[in-house]
Order: structure tokens, then sequence, then C-alpha cells
């Protein structure tokens, strides 16, 4: 790991955290705060500014939790229903206070929450100061997320740390063009993907999500996987920082990886913007939008296609 | 003397002579003598469920007349039609060559090293594509269109900058047709998105992205840097296009990720299956690399990585072939549906574009400025 100025935030770069985490190697919840309180801590003293954690990670304790009180869920929407009334709050405010302790941006990963009938997959992020400032809902769905009645959301919200914007793409968001092109037109520098992508890995896979994003709209991708297995589920993570492959020494658009076949690992980056403007000005793929072509067809396309449900707005 | 050169011009871009070489050039060749080729694909036969596909990898190259432009458009795709293909696609600037019907350009394109050192400081890439526009257009057309007829196939021409009439405005465009087992012309497509040197030697856009029906398959041809843009992969795939085919010329050092940021994750998000065909050799000072493709979505390829045929080499000229199956393609699609949210799509775009445009600009032109000290938003 890197040995960062706490300064790095607040000049021209952002120094980001990652951790990879395996929720099978706890036996409690207890294990599990013990064990992230550590690392947070860990990376935090190394000078980040913002930590990221994978999908999930704010469920976890929860699913320990009720596993020591025998009842084990099946599923992650079966675990948002069993952890009502209090939902996940026991496991947001140890974040919060994580973030305040450690003096970080902290973007604990996701959480499913039964909304009426149906649900949705939100992620959380809290300032230095442990406060809520953003919680992003997923905005596409899979197959299988509409068919449980998750409802997505009709917002992309952008977060200003220090001189830095970024976005969060939430679960399958990273494989929708849409997403990232939206938060690149909202002037994110980077976006964050917490993933947690059932095994077998596959390099394609992972290329075809976060990393073809980031190229067409050459900003940073920070995605914090989900290793291990979790709910009856394997999960092949391989947590990734992406830029534009002109801002990476062997043109792999690759700044950080984890290299490791262990599902538990931290790393951390510095995340230069100058790399981005010079990236940019080698291929400036904004100066050629065809804007008149998107305004006459582009929104016009979409009412053929099929549609997701979306949460009521104001709700 | 500029009465000759057009003279010249006008004898060497003759159709009819272009046409009777590829009739020719057919008749001759003994992979063909007993087969009948006008029989695979026909726009009045029912469609195959399963489309052989080819990617001509084409090496950049001058061709002195129409004649031997005719040649070489025949000898790849002739090499595809022999391989079984139903549908034959052509690089990026798959005219280029004709800019060897000038006299005297291979000696002065050879001592500058570019296009716009050739020009000299006081000329322009564009009028010389201008000036040989009409000629080229139309020894472009007659190649093509002839090579199709007489191997019975579809061809996707490829591109090349040629005066583009449109109304009352005439622009250079890069453009590109695709012709019928018949010779007969089943479309003209369009560069939307050009790459830098292009938007300064002053070729303008195309302003429409149209769909083809190519031997039963909805076909739509984005060019190159087209690919880079998810927007134009999605109006084709509303617009019903189940094969996306993207002609390219990259000048770059071959790298796979550099490479891959084209046609590859444009064919994943879309549902498609694509054929890249690419420009490949020195031209003018330039490097064109790439490896030609048949592509698909990762869950239909063999190999899990979204490729059914690739391509060997990225410098040599090759003739990629693979089999599409439409009906799985459809199949595939109904059993993983992509979801859309328009109520989010219609809060940002494309009002966005402008604003983002703008400042990215802003903020090229200030770190230029600031030597990129500092960065204030």
């Amino acid at each position: 790991m890197y040995n960062l100025s706490k300064e790095v935030t607040f000049m021209s770069m952002l120094a980001c955290g990652l951790l990879q985490i395996d929720p099978s190697r706890f036996n409690s919840a207890h294990d599990f705060r013990i064990s992230l309180t550590a690392r947070i801590s860990s990376l935090a003293q190394t000078g980040v500014g913002l930590i990221v954690l994978p999908a999930y990670s704010v469920m976890i304790g929860r699913a320990l939790q009720l596993e020591s009180e025998g009842r084990s869920p099946c599923n992650p929407f079966e675990l948002a229903r069993s952890a009502e009334p209090d939902g996940f709050s026991e496991w947001m405010d140890f974040f919060a206070a994580a973030a305040l302790s450690n003096r970080v941006y902290l973007s604990p990963g996701t959480f499913i929450a039964p909304v009426g009938g149906g649900f949705q997959h939100r992620a959380p992020v809290f300032s230095p100061k442990g406060d809520l400032i953003a919680s992003q809902l997923q905005t596409h769905l899979s197959e299988t997320e509409s068919q449980v009645g998750m409802v997505a959301g009709t917002d992309l919200a952008t977060i200003d740390i220090g001189r830095y914007r970024i976005g969060i793409a939430v679960g399958t968001d990273a494989w929708y063009p849409e997403v990232g092109r939206i938060l690149a037109l909202l002037g994110v520098d980077a976006i964050v993907a917490p993933t947690a992508v059932p095994a077998p890995y596959t390099v394609w896979r992972q290329t075809s999500g976060l990393w073809q994003i980031i190229q067409q709209n050459q900003v940073f991708g920070i995605e914090a996987s989900l290793g291990g297995s979790w709910l009856g589920v394997a999960y092949q993570a391989r947590s990734r920082v992406f830029a534009p492959v002109e801002a990476t020494p062997d043109g792999r658009g690759v700044l950080a990886e984890v290299t490791s076949t262990s599902m538990v690992e931290e790393m951390t980056v510095l995340l230069d913007p100058t790399d981005l403007r010079a990236a940019r000005r080698t291929f400036p793929i904004f100066d050629h939008f065809n804007i008149s072509v998107y305004e006459a067809r582009l929104i016009d396309a979409y009412l053929v296609g099929r549609p997701t449900r979306v949460k009521p707005e104001g709700r | 003397m500029k009465r000759l050169v057009h003279f010249m011009l006008a004898r060497s871009s003759d159709p009819e002579r272009i046409s009777r070489r590829a009739a020719w050039l057919k008749q001759s060749d003994d992979r063909f003598k007993h087969r009948d080729l006008g029989a695979k694909l026909s726009p009045d036969r029912p469609v195959p469920e399963r489309l052989t596909c080819a990617a001509v990898q084409m090496k950049a190259t001058l061709s002195r007349s129409g004649r031997d432009y005719v040649d070489l458009v025949y000898r790849l795709a002739g090499k595809a039609a022999a391989a079984g293909a139903h549908i034959v696609a052509f690089p990026e600037y798959s005219g280029l060559p004709l800019l060897g019907m000038i006299p005297g350009i291979e000696k002065t394109l050879a001592r500058a090293g570019s296009l716009d050192k050739a020009v000299g400081p006081a000329g322009s890439v564009l009028e010389v594509f201008r000036f040989l526009g009409p000629y080229a257009d139309r020894a472009y057309r007659g190649a093509f269109s002839s090579v199709a007829r007489e191997l019975g196939v579809y061809i996707v021409s490829g591109s090349m900058v040629l005066p583009d009439d449109v109304g009352s405005e005439l622009a250079m465009r890069s453009l590109g047709y695709i012709f019928g087992p018949r010779g007969e012309l089943a479309g003209k497509y369009y560069k939307t998105h050009l790459m830098p040197a292009e938007a300064a030697w002053g070729v303008a856009p195309g302003d429409s992205l149209s769909t083809f029906n190519v031997g039963g398959a909805i076909v739509a041809v984005p060019v190159c840097m087209d690919a880079t843009y998810f927007e134009t992969f999605r109006i084709a795939r509303f617009a019903g296009a189940d094969l996306v085919v993207v002609p390219s010329a990259n000048n770059e050092p071959y790298n796979l990720w550099y490479a891959l940021r084209g046609i590859w994750p444009r064919i994943q998000e879309s549902q498609a299956y694509g054929i890249g065909a690419c420009m490949v050799g020195e031209f003018a000072g330039q490097t064109f690399t790439g490896r030609s493709a048949i592509l698909a979505p990762l869950e239909l390829s063999p190999g899990g990585d979204g490729m059914l045929a690739q391509a060997t080499t990225y410098d040599s000229e090759e003739i990629v072939v693979a089999e599409i199956d439409i009906p799985l393609l459809r199949k595939f699609r109904a059993d993983n549906p992509l979801r859309f949210n328009l109520p989010l799509y219609r809060k940002y775009l494309p009002a966005m574009y402008r604003s983002a445009q703008a400042a990215r600009r802003q903020d090229a032109g200030r770190s230029v400025e600031e030597g990129d000290v500092n960065w204030e938003r």
C-alpha cells in the first residue's frame, strides 16, 4: 500500500482506498465489526480521503446477527425482509461512526431496503462528519431483480469531495452505459461501483462493465467487489481501479487491482486529474458528440425498449 | 493540363469498364465455375437462419485506376465468397486506394509522409478529396456494385470521404454503400462522429443513422469513431439492428485494450452481432492496425470472450469468416431483456450534452493555460 499524505485529497489528487470482503470468513457480527473497524482505520491511516466497500456490505453484519439467532435468510431480499423493522439502521450507524472517527468519506457498499411491496437497492455515502450525504438507488434492474419487485431510482446523485466530484453506479448500473454517460455529463471525475458478481470471474464480464464506461467517458472508475460466498452464492471478486487507457502505463486502463487469489484485500490508489485531462486532450471524445442526432433520435429510440419499474416521484 | 487530368480520371473511373472487368474476373475464376452464387442469398428468398459473415482486413495501398481497384476489391471479396460468405464487410477508408488515380500522387505521398504534408501548408486534404470526389465516387460504387453482383453477395463497402449531395448542400462526408447480390444499391450510411483530424480537414459529420435489410438481417453501419459512443448502438438496436458492421481504420500502434474501446463493448451492451473490418498497413506515413472480427454477446460466443472469429494478425491482410444465428440472438434477447429507465434519461438526455461538452472544453483550455497545476471546480 502507498503511504499517502492526508493533504492529497485537498490538493490536486484524490487518494482512494478499497476493501475487498469475503463474508464467509466471519463467525459472528462481532467479528465482522472488529475486522471492518480495523481495516477501515488501517486504510484511513495511509491518508486516503475516500474508502469504498463492495455491494451488500451494509447487510453482512445483520445477516450474521440473524444466523446467530438461528434464522438464515436464503438471499439478500429475504434478508431485507427478515431485518425489519429496524432494517440495517444499526449498521448504517456503525459506518457513519467509522467515517467520523477516521475522518474519511465512506461508501460502505449497498443494502436492499423493503419499500411497499417491493425493494430498493441503495448505496449510501457518509461524510467525514458522519453525515449521510447521499443514498443512490440502483437505476437499472436485472431480470431477477425485476421479478422480485425491485424498483429503480430516477435520479443520479453526485458528491463533491474536495475538488473532486464522484458518482455511484449501483449493481447492474455498471453494465448500462447510460449511467456512466449521465454521470460524466454531470461532471464527475470518478465513478464508484460497489459490485457483487457471481463466480466464475471472467475478465470479459468485468471489461464489459465499468471498464468500458470509463473508456467512453474518460473518468476514473473504482470497483469494489464482494468475494467468497454469501447467502449460498459464490462471488469471485476482482476489485479494480480503472482509468482511461491513455492514463495507464501499459495502456490496459487499470490503475490498481487485487492481483492475488485472496478474496480479502485492501488497496489504495492516487487519482490524478491531470491524467484525465491529458487523456481527454489526446482523444477528445466529448468534442465529437453528434448532439443533433441524439436530440432527434436518442430518447425516442427508448420508447420501443422494455421499461424498468421505477420509484414513483416524490417517494 | 487540368483538363487532361480530368479526362484521365474520367476514363479511369468509367463504371462500364469497371463492370466489364468484374465480369471478366468472375468468368476466369475457377473457384466459382460450378457454383450458383446468386442462389445463396436474394432479396426474393426466405432469409436463411444462419448467415455467414466476412470481415475483410485490407492492407492500405494505392490503385492507379478503377480497373486496378476492382481487381483489388474482387480479390478480397472473392476470398470471402469462396469461404461461403453471404455478407462481406470492408474497412473504413477502403476507397483510399483510389487516390492512386491522381497522376504522380504515389511519389508525392512517399516523399511527404502524410496526407497533410503532401498537400503542403497552403493546400487542403479536403480539396484533394473534393477534386477527386466525382471520379472516386463512381469508381468506388462501380467496383463494389459489380463485385457484389458477380459474387452474389451483399457487400458493405467500408467508407471513403466522398461528395454528398443532400438537397442544395454539397458536403464532403465519410460515407459508404451497401450493395446487394444483384449489384443493386441497398443502402448508404455515414460516419456521424469524426476523428479530430477529419474534423480539422473540414469533413462534415453525417446526420443520420439508418438501418438496412441485408439478406433479411437488419443491419446498421456506424463507422469507426461512431463505435466509441454507445448512443449510436442504442439508436441502431432500437431501430431493429441484429447485426452492426463497423468499418474502421485506426492509425495507432496495436494495443488490445485501446482496440477494445470500439465495437466490442458496444456489442455487449446492445446484444447484437457485429462485424469489425479493419484497415491495416502503411499509408502516407500512417500505420493502421486492428484485428478484424465477427463478434457476439459473451453468452453466444464459444470462448465466452465475445468473439466468433478474429484475425490472427493486426498488420496483415486477412479474411475473417463466421456464421451468425439470428433466431438464437433473438432468443437470447428474450431471455435476457435490457430494461430501460426512460424517466431517468429524460431528466438528463439529451439536454446535458451541450453544457457538458462546453465544460470539458473550458476545462481543457484552462488546464493548458495553468499548466495543469490547479484543479478548481
